[in-house]
């Protein structure tokens, strides 16, 4: 058989337009193109495609191609669906008028609508469900459209929905990757960031990505009557952070109490909603997920406004968000578990050090005391000077050992060097004395400038050296300690070194109370540890602690 | 329960180690420069544990706490941990007359 040239044109057009379509993985793109070759296709002026919504009455999106940005300006809000448009949703078949205005289901045009006379509009079916039509008008030199114009561009939308259905497989696809990717992150988190405002954040950030939503805020309780934002991403999220709202009157609170997820679609409408706060955001729709960890429901995140077309979160919204919410609930709830075995253990270390305080005051001070009222005694009954002066002596013998013990106590209790002359002194007197006892050596160098650290800092620093050096004693069989005190990008740092037999610091069982204790005292001033150490090959712990 | 330790056995080197009390031994690890030692003391074998406070036998002025058994007498003071020794020392006396209950019934 063979086609005329202009047929075969046609056809080959038609051919470039499907080949063009399946090149094209995002549904925009898709449609876009979609609109252009119907256009090309059909010698039609005008064209436009335009999306049914989930109501199957109106149409939620319109593309087009021939009307300009001015024109597309003056028309104003793209049509819904009436009049002619809205024949082909109801009636999902092709519809060929010479001219619209005759048609008596017409509704006329807008002010400022370039003048369209022939249509031709072909329904897109999905599976057999219309998912929008094909708007042609126009035809070139003032023609009508004509059957094989029809015929063309039913090809075309069967080619079309087939593009179309791939690009939202391939962006639903593309989602679930980012979906994917950003749990995966989120998951990392957990398992690695100690700060819990960071890690709700991080949370906050990826749903609202996610979403596509213009802020996105995770609250948890404060105290019983009060909810505090802990973590917020978006628009105005600096501005948010720490702020507090009552627990009664906002839609947070109340999720919190019932504990299941609610969308909003208007928050004028929801006498839930803190109208105040709503307005103060400038939030029209709302999603509000709780905490659920064990069964006990510890805090909630709210999504705010979804950018687009349609401020509305969906029900794929409200499982994402509920998946990202269960995270943010195990990050709290390990937190405050965390929080709450850090205050045992400060408890428990407390208690251990007054109970041996308190043998070392009864037992050696105590008995030294006692010690020395014999010895006066013996003193008062000595029976001649030279008994007297023995006397004296054994009892000045006694009393000097004993101050020194008070003294070695005092000490080990808070080296006094600390709080007089800072860090450098109280370690320098510290390395000494540790070579003294225990004959390692000690290389003790500083290079810090001689202005004081914060308190903290010294203190912090001073105990995890001495812990640092009470585990090279009972660990490294070492023969030299070397100490280093350094400052580098606005932090300091102890570094402590040893020669000795070395760890594999990959064996959680070699973490001993002693490094978990630094990490805790490191922690607190948002400090790091590094432990550096292999078998045979000697141990560097560093210690960084941020100054301001 | 572990404790940093420098202890000597009868008189020799100071080693610089560790100190656990098991549930049927003091047991003392550590290194004399780079020579490793180990020594196992059971608390049945233990005949006395005390704190000696007289000058002479204090190591760098500290009071030392001191474990006499058949095996071997070790002399121990600890490195840093306020009242760690005396407490050493009680627990020591604690497992060794839970040892000789034991070894009565």
């Amino acid at each position: 058989m063979r086609l005329v040239p202009e047929v075969r044109d046609r056809m080959r057009a038609l051919v470039e337009a499907g080949i063009a379509l399946t090149s094209e993985l995002s549904l925009d793109g898709v449609l876009q193109r979609i609109v252009e070759a119907a256009a090309t296709l059909t010698g039609a002026r005008y064209a436009a495609l335009g999306v049914i919504d989930a109501s199957g009455s109106r149409l939620e999106r319109f593309i087009t191609t021939g009307v300009d940005e001015e024109t597309r300006r003056e028309i104003g809000e793209p049509p819904h669906g009436r009049g002619i448009l809205g024949v082909l949703i109801r009636e999902a078949r092709p519809l060929r008028l010479r001219d619209i205005a005759e048609d008596p289901r017409s509704v006329g045009f807008p002010p400022g609508h370039p003048p369209m006379k022939s249509f031709l509009g072909v329904p897109i079916l999905l599976r057999g469900v219309a998912y929008g039509n094909l708007y042609l008008t126009e035809k070139e030199g003032d023609g009508d459209f004509d059957e094989t114009d029809e015929e063309l561009v039913t090809l075309l939308a069967g080619q079309a929905a087939v593009a179309v259905e791939n690009a939202r497989l391939y962006e639903s696809a593309m989602r679930w990757s980012r979906q994917l990717e950003s749990l995966n992150e989120v998951g990392n988190a957990l398992a690695t960031e100690t700060d819990l405002e960071r890690l709700l954040t991080l949370i906050a950030e990826r749903l609202l990505e996610l979403l596509d939503a213009r802020i996105v805020v995770v609250t948890l309780p404060a105290g019983p009557e009060e909810l505090r934002i802990a973590a917020a991403a978006g628009e105005g999220a600096a501005e948010l952070q720490g702020t507090t709202m009552r627990r009664a009157g906002s839609k947070s609170g109340r999720v919190l109490e019932r504990g299941h997820a609610e969308r909003v679609d208007s928050v004028i409408d929801d006498l839930e909603v803190a109208q105040d706060v709503a307005r103060r955001l400038g939030v029209r729709t709302g999603l509000f997920v709780p905490l659920v960890a064990r069964d006990r429901v510890i805090g909630v995140i709210a999504a705010h406004d979804k950018l687009g077309r349609d401020a509305r979160f969906t029900d794929d919204d409200v499982r994402l968000a509920e998946t990202y919410a269960s995270r943010a609930a195990v990050a709290v709830d390990l937190s405050e578990r965390v929080a709450r075995d850090a205050l045992r253990h400060v408890v428990a270390a407390q208690e251990l050090e007054r109970r041996r305080l308190a043998r070392e005051l009864h037992d050696e001070t105590g008995q030294a005391l006692t010690s020395v009222l014999l010895g006066l005694k013996a003193v008062e009954e000595a029976s001649g000077p030279e008994e007297m002066r023995a006397a004296a002596a054994d009892l000045r013998e006694l009393v000097v050992q004993t101050l020194q013990d008070v003294r070695r106590l005092a000490v080990e209790l808070r080296p006094k060097a600390l709080d007089d002359f800072g860090l450098v002194a109280a370690l320098e007197r510290l390395t000494r004395s540790f070579a003294e006892q225990t004959g390692i050596a000690v290389d003790f160098h500083s290079a810090l400038p001689p202005e004081r650290l914060p308190g903290e800092v010294e203190t912090a620093l001073y105990r995890i050296v001495q812990e640092a050096l009470t585990n090279v004693v009972k660990h490294a069989r070492a023969t030299q300690v070397s100490i280093l005190l350094t400052r580098r990008n606005g932090s300091v740092a102890a570094v402590v070194e040893d020669d000795g037999r070395g760890f594999d610091p990959d064996d959680t069982r070699d973490e001993g109370i002693g490094l978990v204790g630094m990490r805790e005292r490191v922690a607190l001033l948002d400090g790091r540890i590094e432990v550096e150490s292999r078998p045979g090959a000697g141990t560097s712990i560093i210690a960084e602690v941020p100054v301001s | 329960m572990s404790y940093a330790v420098i202890w000597t056995m009868d008189g020799g080197a100071p080693h610089a180690g560790k100190l656990s009390l098991t549930a049927s031994a003091v047991v003392l690890e550590g290194s004399s420069g780079r020579a490793p030692a180990r020594l196992e003391l059971p608390y049945a074998a233990i005949a006395s544990a005390r704190i000696a406070r007289t000058p002479a036998e204090r190591i760098e002025q500290r009071p030392i706490a001191i474990l006499e058994s058949e095996l071997a007498t070790v002399r121990f003071t600890t490195v840093g941990g306020v009242g760690a020794l005396t407490e050493i020392v009680e627990l020591v006396d604690g497992h060794r007359a839970d040892s000789h209950a034991v070894a009565a019934c």
